[in-house]
Parts: C-alpha cells; structure tokens; sequence
C-alpha cells in the first residue's frame, strides 16, 4: 500500500520534472530567437524559466530521497557492509533526520505559500505563492519517500533477507 | 564565536555521521535556530527558494542536458573515435585520449559530473580493454571530470563573476591557459603511470582515408564548441542562453545522427532531472546557511580571527589553498563561493593581489575538492560510472590528486597563468 | 547599545553610494538621538537578501530593517507604482513634494503598516538615465528598435515598449557581458548605479533621458516597530527625516561628481532634446497602469502636479 503511494508520486513527480524542463528549454530558446532573430523581445521568458526551473529542482530533489540520488560522504555507512543489520540501523536514523528536515520544510514552506499569496511576481504579475509552493510539494514528496525508506529498513532490520 | 562553532560542528557531524549533504546543511540550520531562536524558522524555505531561484542557475540542467545527450545521442562515440584515430599510437594514449576528451567536453559543458558520465561511458571500457585496471581508470576519469569546471564554460566561474562583481567572459579567458596547463599534468601523470607497467600500445595503422572519415564524422560535434564560444562572444546570447543552445544543438546532432529514440530522450531528461537537482537543492540549502550565517556576524567573526595570520602575500595564498581544500573537500562548490568569497577575497585584495588571479586561483581550488575525498561530486560519479566502490576510485584518483596539487600551488605563485591571456586580449 | 538592529540594502559599503550614506547617516542620528541605547549594524551588497526578500522578511520578523527601493514595492502593493510611471515627476522638486505631501504618501505608508512594514522615510534614489552604444538618444525616434536591458518590472518594460525600444529582461548578472559582447544595446540605471558599476567603461553614450524617477525608503519590521516606546519610534523618525534631508543634497552634488568623472574619461553625456516626444508615447501606458493603482490617486498625484 505505501510502495504504491510511494510509486505513484515518484511517477507523477518525475513526469511532472521532465515537462518542466521541457518548458525551461523552450522558453529560454524563445528568448534567444525574439530578441536576435526577430528583434522583437516576448517579455516574461525568464520569468517563466525559472519557476519551471525550480519547480523541476525542487520535484527531482524529493525523487532523490527515494534512489539515494543524494550527494553524500558515506565512509561511515560502507564501513558497516559486512553488517547487514548495523548498516541498516545507521541508515535508518539517516532517513528519520532526513524526515526531520523535510517535515521542517514541508510545514513552514506551507506557512510561506499562505503569507505570499498576496505578492505578485514581478514580471508576469502571478501569485508568489505559486512559486513558493514548489517547496512544501517538492518537500511532501521527501516526507513520503523517507518514510517509504524507514518502512524498508525497519523490514530488513526485523530480519529480512531479501537483499 | 559560540554561534560558528554551534553551527560549524552540527554540519560536520551531520555530514560524516552520513547524512546527505543538503540536509546536513539544513539541518543544522534548523538545530542552530531551535538553539539560538535567533530567527524564525520559516527563513529556511524562503532562503531555499530564493537560492534556487536564479536566472544564472538554469545552465546547470541545460549543460547537464546537454552532456547527457551527447552521450545519448552518440556525438560523444564519435568525438572519441576521431581522437583515438588520430592519436592512438602514443603510449598510455587510451589515457591520454579520455584526458583529451574531458578537455574537449569540458569545453561544451560547465558540469564535471555530465563530463565525466558522458565520456565514461565510452572510455572505462576502451581503457580497460587496453591494460588499464578498473580503479585506475574510475581514478583518471574522475581526475579528468575536474577539467569540466576549469576549462570555460563553467558553472562555477559565473557563479563566481557574479558573486564578485567580475566579468564573466574576462573570467572565462582566464581561465584557458589553466584548463590546459592541467589537462597537460595529467597526460603527463598518465603517461609515467603507463610506461612504468611496461605495457607497449596496440599499433594499429590508418589510412588517410579512414582518418579524414572519422573527423568528417565528428565535424559536427567539433562545432559544437564554436557555436557555444563564438555566441557568447559574438553578442547572440548569454552564457547561461548558450546552455539552451549547447542543448538544442545537441538535441538536433542526435536526431540528424539518427541515433537519438525517443526512448534515450526521455532518459537523458530523467537523468537530468535528478541530477540538477541534487546539486541545486544543495544550492537553496546553502543559500539558507550562508544567510543564518550572515545574520549570526560568522563570516566577520572568522575573518577578524584569521586576520592577525593572513598579514603578507604568501602566508595569505598558502592558507586561502589550504582552508578551500578542507572546505571543498566537505562542501559543494557554487556555496563555498557564495559564503566563502566575499569574505576572504577582500583581504587578498588589500595585501595588493589582482582579483581575476584570485578569482581563478578560488576556483580551480575548490574544483580540485572535487576530487578530494570524502566528499567529491566526480569521485561519486565515477563510482557509479565504472561500477567499483569509493575507496577504489580514491585509490586511482590519488596520483592525479598529486598533479592537481602542484597545479594550485603553481596558479597560486605563478599570476602570469591566468592573467597573460586576458591581458594580451585587452580585456 | 541596548538594542541593535541589523539593516539591510543591496548596494555597496562605498562611501560614495547613496543607500549606504543614508544608511550610516541614520545610524550616527539615531545613535546621538538615543545617546547609544539604540545601535544600528548596516549589511550591504544584499547579504541578507534582495530587496524582495528582504521586504517578505520584515512581514516574517527574520529581517529587521531595509532600504527598498520603489520598485520593489508594487509586488507587494501595487499603488507605489504611481511613481514608478514614466515621466511622472519631470524633476527632484516635483517628486520631493509630492513624496513629502502626508495626504498623498501617507495613507500609502499606513497600507505598508498593514501589511507589516513600517515606512520610516524616503530617500532619493535618483532619476535613471539610459547609457548605450551605438548612438546617442535625442528624442523617441533614436529609441526606437533598440535592445535595452530592463530589470524585470512589468511597468518598466511597458514604458519602454511604449517608447517605441526593444526591452529585453535579462539578469543583472548577465547584463555586463550581454552590453559588453553586443547582445543589448545598453540599459537603464541611475546615475550612481552607472558609476558604481562600471558601465562607462563599455559604453559610449548616457543620454538623461530621466524617464524613471527611483525612491527608496528606510523600512522596519513592523513587529519590532510595536515594541519600541513611544521616545524611540519618534528617535527613529527623526533620524530617517534628518537622514532624508542629508542624503537628497548628497546624492545632487555625486550625481553631478559622478557625470564630470565619467565624462572626463571618454563618456559622451547629452541631455535629451526632445524629451516631451519620449514623455508623449510613454504616457500611453498610464491608462493600462490606472486601475492597478487606483484611478483617485493616480488623478490626484496629476492633479497636485498641474498636469
Ligand atoms: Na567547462
Ligand atoms: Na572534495
């Protein structure tokens, strides 16, 4: 049941990301082409390219919890390899600080999106708090994906030997 | 002083305790404040987003991109070919061609993971089909990875023109001369390596013929680099809009090439993705840190300590290398130079030093943290590339660690390096 | 000091920039006004944020004190962009009087209070000027169909499509490069800013176009702003109107430093010709902008002005 959840809003995270960065690459050859080809310049391409930018960094970041796509000096963890279950204890109390910090995230980013909703963008004029939304969905996404990484190390703790 | 040893030890044991990097940093900005309640926390995912939210950083996914889709797309296969045709019959040339082509990717790209996954992935196997072992090939390909960054274009000199108030074309001058002046020290460590293993290179003959079609082959990826560099200086777009051509180019080779599907498209993108991601999300953290420590007075307070110590020239340049080596070792490149420059910077200035010489020098330091362990983004990628654990890409790595040593000690003594280039260009 | 607050702006520490000589000469006055109880620690070069963040950072209570330019302001509320208008004040004396008209700025500055932050005072950021290559400009028709970097304010690029330019949104960051290698014309700062960063030097012509007047103001967190007494909040008014009235003959007599400099080291400086042509086709925008800001105060800011 969690790995399904988990399943799907990595799925849905990750083809949400690849049209983002589909958007940003188009917007900036926009802004390229007007202002040198037809010498006319679309204002707002800039606009547009970051916040798809950091709407995709922000969804691939929460997609990184769940691959262990994260930078990270793991000295501490391959010394434990012969030590299956040790291993998965010092992992396990990664991911409950990575919870930590997500959940951190995931609850004042939530407090952000209400106090800009207000705020207009400079450029285009849209909500800030459409922009800053990116932080509390992109940290719901670690929350889950943490979450999804204990109920797996507490299995294999608990005496699993499927690895 | 409390409030940088508070924050300073919450990071490091957070980071060797194994934490992943961006959480170490915001961890620690959350334990500090839950400690000093000197802000409230909601500065956190406001510092993130707005570190994040700089027009400059969209060249991270789109030279990323770009390298993925060479690789993808077969324009690095045949860029190597070329190389290996052409220069073959030298010995430890397999070596020396994966140097060649880091120096040449390294030009169309600013990243030294997309650098070093593109041209791995053709390379590991090559190399070790021509006497190289696994862990010295990881250790040379993540060697050659940190000439991403140095040679122009790079991520990490715009960051750093911006952050000083430098001109980022000047910088990326400046740059050249060391890019090469590295890339040769490692052809050179390369090749002692090679010829004391006493292995003799397979001699393999060309005709003229084979040789001009496989550079007629590579024209087209050959042309990538003067597109990128002659747009930026030509006046058509910014060093960030040429991140999108690079891209688009790309995309357009490998499709013209017929060896782009739809299918390794999409999986240049997700790679993408994830990859951009996990060094911006580094990004917003730093930005989140860099300002607690701001608001904290830390950066004056370390300054004002190191002060009494940094009082000539050469005290000044041996203790800037050594406290960017231990700073690039556990940190990421783009936030050292935004918490880290404008602190130590001015006072190198006011001893006399020239700030692009300083500016390079900060740089390819910190870019050589990326191949110092524990924490280096290339020792990781090579990991994954050639599939063999950390500690045997830092086995194989530690020679070229020595050359790049000698390398930053020359950048930081020898201004000339840097600055001849710039200067005979009248910039 | 017994209490000390950190204040913020996004321009250098150079005793020559004008946000920092109307940051350190409010800290002096408040110093002496409150006989050192009171301290002020001034972070420059947008250490503790731009001035976008720094402003959401007031309402938050995470930055103490800023200095925010007008511009920045019709994100939050969009009535300030009555100055940001093009050709809306023609001189320093039209604007000075406006901004000092408590009927006009006043219920303004109460709408910021709402909103959490407390407006302390103005201070005169100058007019901007249009500096380029290629040709200097005299009237709408040298505009016409260039490509200038404007920062990414909505009302800015409509003056200057208005105008009859091509305005293209680039980063600041990216904008030295971009005059430098052609890829725009020039831009459009103020005098100081010009100066400061170094444009003269790629640049062969400032034109006083002054198409934009540019305010700043010295903000506190309104949070903090409650808890001082009565004495100090009114130490605290005292030192921005003395820091006002400092700064405005200041940043006259730099401005005109500033131009002789630049001037001597090769830039060629004109004023405009025909700056009623350039003030007839921006004028156009106005209607657009009217009831973003309010049709009343728009009526009674031209009003004041016999316009
Ligand atoms: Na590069
Ligand atoms: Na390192």
């Amino acid at each position: 049941m969690l790995r399904k959840v988990d399943d799907f809003f990595n799925k849905a995270y990750m083809g949400v990301s690849v049209i983002l960065l589909i958007v940003v690459i188009v917007a900036t050859t926009i802004q390229v082409f007007t202002r040198y080809i037809m010498n006319a310049s679309l204002s707002g391409t800039d606009e547009v390219a970051r916040f798809a930018f950091v709407w995709m960094s922000m969804l691939g970041a929460s997609i990184c919890v769940r691959t262990y796509g994260h930078a990270v000096v793991s000295i501490l963890n391959d010394s434990l390899k012969s030590k299956i279950k040790l291993q998965k204890s010092h992992d396990l109390i990664i991911q409950i600080l990575i919870f930590i910090g997500a959940f951190v995230i995931l609850k004042y980013g939530f407090n952000l999106v209400q106090m800009t909703a207000k705020q207009r963008s400079a450029g285009l004029g849209i909500p800030m708090s459409y922009t800053y939304a990116c932080i509390p969905v992109g940290a719901l996404g670690m929350v889950i994906n943490a979450i999804a990484n204990i109920v797996d190390d507490i299995k294999m703790i608990k005496g699993g030997t499927d690895k | 002083m409390t409030y940088a040893i508070i924050i300073f030890a919450l990071l490091f044991f957070l980071i060797f305790f194994g934490v992943p990097i961006a959480y170490s940093i915001e961890l620690s900005v959350v334990g500090f404040l839950l400690i000093t309640g000197l802000k409230p926390m909601i500065i956190i995912p406001q510092k993130m987003e707005i570190g994040m939210d700089t027009f400059v950083y969209l060249a991270i996914p789109l030279f990323t991109f770009a390298g993925y889709l060479m690789e993808q797309g077969g324009l690095s296969e045949r860029l190597v070919d070329c190389v290996e045709k052409l220069f073959g019959w030298i010995p430890g040339s397999m070596g020396t061609i994966t140097i060649i082509c880091c120096l040449f990717f390294a030009a169309l790209t600013g990243s030294g993971p997309a650098t070093v996954a593109a041209i791995g992935a053709l390379m590991i196997p090559t190399m070790t089909s021509n006497g190289y072992t696994k862990t010295e090939a990881a250790g040379l390909l993540a060697a050659g990875g940190a000439l991403g960054p140095i040679v122009p274009p790079s991520i990490a000199m715009i960051v750093y023109a911006t952050t000083m108030g430098l001109s980022v074309p000047t910088m990326f001058m400046a740059a050249m001369v060391p890019g090469i002046v590295l890339g040769l020290l490692f052809i050179i460590t390369n090749t002692i390596l090679f010829v004391r293993k006493g292995i003799k290179p397979e001699h393999k003959h060309y005709t003229a013929k084979e040789l001009l079609h496989s550079v007629w082959r590579a024209l087209g990826v050959i042309f990538l680099p003067v597109l990128v560099l002659g747009g930026i200086y030509g006046g058509i777009f910014t060093p960030t809009e040429a991140a999108t051509v690079a891209a688009v180019y790309a995309l357009i080779l490998g499709l013209a090439y017929r060896q782009l599907t739809v299918e390794k498209l999409i999986n240049a993108m997700k790679k993408t993705v994830t990859t951009s991601a996990m060094v911006v999300f580094i990004v917003g953290a730093s930005n989140a840190f860099g300002t607690i420590l701001a608001a904290a007075n830390i950066p004056k307070t370390i300054a004002n300590a190191l002060l009494p110590y940094l009082s000539n020239k050469v005290v000044y340049l041996l203790l800037l290398v050594v406290l960017l080596l231990l700073v690039g070792c556990v940190m990421e490149t783009v936030s050292s130079i935004v918490i880290l420059a404008p602190i130590l910077i001015p006072i190198g200035i006011e001893l006399g030093l020239d700030g692009m010489h300083l500016g390079i020098l900060f740089s390819v330091t910190l870019i050589v943290g990326f191949i110092t362990p524990p924490f280096g983004l290339n020792l990781f990628t090579s990991a994954a590339t050639s599939e063999v654990s950390f500690a045997e890409v830092v086995k194989g790595v530690a020679p070229y660690l020595i050359a790049s040593l000698i390398f930053v000690l020359m950048i930081a003594f020898i201004p000339q390096i840097s600055l001849t280039l710039p200067a005979l260009l009248g910039m | 000091a017994d209490k000390t607050f950190q204040l913020g702006h996004v321009n250098t520490s150079s005793d020559d920039d004008q946000y920092q000589y109307y940051a350190v000469t409010f800290a002096n006055k408040l110093e002496e006004l409150s006989g050192g109880s009171i301290g002020i620690d001034i972070v420059t070069d947008s250490v503790l944020g731009g001035e976008r963040d720094m402003f959401e950072g007031m309402q938050m209570g995470t930055v103490d004190m800023a200095l925010i330019t007008n511009f920045s302001l019709g994100s939050f509320d969009p009535e300030w962009q009555v100055f940001d208008l093009p050709y809306m004040f023609m001189d320093r004396e039209e604007a000075y009087s406006i901004l000092d008209d408590e009927e006009i700025t006043g219920p303004m500055q109460e709408n910021l209070y709402n909103m959490g932050v407390k407006s302390l005072g103005f201070g005169d950021g100058g007019f901007r000027h249009v500096i380029c290559n290629g040709k200097p400009i005299n009237s709408a028709d040298d505009l016409s169909g260039m490509k200038i970097r404007l920062p990414e304010t909505a009302i800015y690029v409509d003056a200057f499509k208005a105008m009859g330019a091509n305005p293209t949104t680039l980063a600041f960051s990216e904008t030295f490069t971009a005059v430098q290698q052609g890829t725009v014309d020039g831009l459009e700062l103020p005098i100081s800013s010009i100066h400061s960063t170094g444009y003269a030097d790629i640049c062969e012509y400032m034109s006083l176009t002054g198409h934009f007047y540019s305010p700043f103001q010295i903000q506190i967190a309104a949070s903090i702003w409650d808890t001082l007494s009565e004495e100090e909040q009114g130490w605290m008014l005292e030192a921005a109107k003395a820091a006002t009235d400092a700064e405005r003959e200041f940043v006259q007599d730099k401005e005109q430093e500033f131009i002789d400099e630049m001037a001597a080291n090769g830039l060629a400086v004109n004023e405009v010709e025909d700056k009623e042509s350039l003030a007839e086709a921006a004028s156009t925008i106005y209607d657009d902008y009217a009831g973003e800001i309010g049709q009343d105060l728009l009526d009674t800011v031209k009003a004041k002005l016999g316009r």
